[in-house]
């Protein structure tokens, strides 16, 4: 009998593996293993509305609860892979504690072919006090259900990182009333990803709803308070408390099952252009996975749901002989207080960037040019430019610089 | 979250029609997901930011769900399917208790 497709992780990749296949009319058996409970979820939520109490955990279900069942495909909940021998294809299984015992879930598997969809996970503060109780990170719906909690108690939270992550915390958390400090190590924010333009555009925006900023300053040490508050020294000698220190430094990549099986790695399991690692019978996609993106030598992971699915769609489609969809120019999104941020394009190196639109008004795209060549575009309350932009910059079009500083131009008509 | 819930359709390309019990409250996007309709992916859930949630909505639905607002016209302009005068994102529409009884079209493809 068949084995079928394994996918192991059960999130933005190893669902859309699951349900692609289905899609595709794939008709072997599929096995998606989740290694938490209770049914996949999505994850930027967790950050924004859930965290800001506008949805609930049923509002972020990925797929039905019935979904899986109806679409015969087996989905084992609670059910971690705590190994995996390439040599006779089979894994080794062990469930978590709480895990629904009716399950009867197995302790090796079979497969025909295997998806490694394990992600990633939120750095630890690696500092002394990084692991106290209320220094919390964000990954996962358990630790999104901790802050939660904690942020209503709390009335003050130092954020470590002005990433995404911490930068959507601070929105939330002003929006909930706290009085929120970020601590950044950079002298600016999301400094690794935009030029200072934008960077100094959210920092005002995040300053006028109140959050303060300690730039070029790392946390030394975290020491609980007699009244269960933190006290956090800062690099330079200073101290600040707060009720809360959400910590949001960057993910580090889980790639260890994949290593073990001696797949090729680097900061991420390796993958081809059609997802498939080093082992002809082991595909990975998503957050764990590092591939070459367009134009590029380099292999690099992107985080985001939109490289999760469009991976797993291009699984899917090699597993059952479909044509395969070609590789767009990464998309990512962030919603912060009245930005709503995306991008497309990866990278930071240009020539030059043009202003379509208003910074004032926050409603402008930055444009990024190599030569004539659009090859990233920023966009802050213009979808209409997002939209535009992801086919400009998967084709890195040449559009004239003028034209595209004219608001008055659509951006599709260079499409 | 309400508890009331109403009676609302997804038709398929194919015609065939699909009924389900949507919270009043919710968004249409999350109700199709929540009740399995095939054909609407979702995939920024809900941000009105993907536009995989594309569908069009028959006059009478239009009426009750109202215009969409800027943001969401300009993602309307690159929907994978054909865009039409009814069209919208699913994400964007809260079902009410008007819609009792109608039937939303999923376009034929979402990317
Ligand atoms: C708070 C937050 C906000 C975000 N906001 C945005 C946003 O606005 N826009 C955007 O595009 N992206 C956003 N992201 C990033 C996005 O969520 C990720 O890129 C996406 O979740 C990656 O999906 P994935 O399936 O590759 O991995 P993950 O979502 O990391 O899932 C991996 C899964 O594998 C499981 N797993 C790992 N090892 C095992 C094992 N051995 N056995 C069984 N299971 C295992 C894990 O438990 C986990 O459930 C956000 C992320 C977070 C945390
Ligand atoms: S779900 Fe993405 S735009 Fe509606």
């Amino acid at each position: 009998m068949s084995r079928g497709v394994v996918i192991v992780g059960a999130s933005h990749a190893g669902v859309q593996v699951a349900a692609s296949l289905k899609d595709l009319g794939y008709d072997q058996p599929i096995t998606l293993i989740h290694g938490e409970l209770p049914t996949p979820y999505q994850r930027p939520p967790l950050s924004k509305a859930f965290l800001a109490g506008q949805t609930d955990a049923d509002g972020l279900v990925l797929r039905s609860p019935s979904y899986y069942g109806d679409k015969a495909i087996t989905l084992l909940s609670g059910v971690r892979v705590t190994a995996i021998s390439p040599e006779d294809k089979t894994l080794s299984l062990e469930t978590l504690p709480g895990a629904p015992a009716a399950q009867n879930a197995p302790t090796t598997l079979s497969y025909d072919h295997l998806v490694l969809a394990t992600g990633a996970d939120a750095r630890t503060l690696p500092v002394p006090g990084g692991d106290l109780p209320g220094v919390l990170k964000l990954r996962d719906m358990a630790e999104a259900n901790a802050l939660k909690t904690a942020l209503a108690a709390a009335e003050s939270l130092a954020i470590a990182g002005a990433g995404f992550i911490g930068l959507e915390v601070a929105a939330t958390a002003r929006k909930l009333g706290k009085t929120v400090t970020v601590i950044e190590a950079q002298d600016r924010v999301l400094a690794r990803l935009f030029p200072p333009i934008m960077s100094d555009f959210i920092t005002r925006r995040h300053q006028e709803a109140g959050t303060r900023f300690r730039f070029n300053a790392t946390i030394d040490q975290v020491i609980e308070m007699e009244n269960g508050g933190k006290q956090i020294s800062l690099s330079g000698g200073d101290q600040i408390t707060a009720d809360l220190v959400v910590v949001g430094i960057g993910a580090e990549v889980n790639d260890t099952l994949g290593r073990a099986a001696g797949l090729k790695c680097g900061n991420g399991i390796l993958v081809d252009e059609t997802c498939l690692t080093s082992n002809p019978d082991i595909s990975a996609a998503g957050d764990c996975a590092a591939w070459k993106l367009l134009g590029s030598s380099r292999y690099s992971r992107t985080e985001s749901v939109q490289n999760a699915v469009d991976q797993a769609k291009i699984i899917a489609a090699r597993l059952t002989g479909t044509e395969i969809p070609v590789q767009v120019a990464p998309w990512f999104w962030s919603d912060q207080l009245d930005i709503k941020l995306q991008m497309v394009g990866d990278a930071l190196e240009f020539d030059d960037i043009v202003i379509r639109g208003s910074m004032e008004e926050a409603k402008f795209s930055l444009l990024y040019y190599q030569g004539d060549a659009l090859v990233r575009v920023d966009s802050v309350n213009r979808a209409i430019d997002h939209i535009a932009a992801r086919k400009l910059v998967t084709n890195r079009t040449s559009v004239p610089k003028d034209a595209t500083a004219d608001i008055g131009v659509k951006l599709k008509n260079f499409v | 979250m309400s508890k009331s819930t109403v009676k609302i359709g997804f038709r398929q390309p194919d015609g065939e029609i699909q009924e389900i019990d949507a919270p009043i409250g919710q968004s249409v996007m999350q109700a199709a997901i929540f009740n399995n309709v095939d054909g609407i992916e979702a995939e920024c859930g809900g941000s009105c930011m993907c536009a995989t949630c594309h569908i069009y909505l028959s006059d009478d639905l239009q009426a009750i769900a109202g215009e969409a607002n800027e943001e969401e016209n300009e993602m309307l302009e690159e929907t994978a399917a054909e865009r039409r005068p009814s069209s919208r994102l699913s994400c964007q529409i809260t079902v009410v208790e008007d819609m009792n009884g109608k039937v939303f079209d999923v376009p034929d493809c979402q990317s």
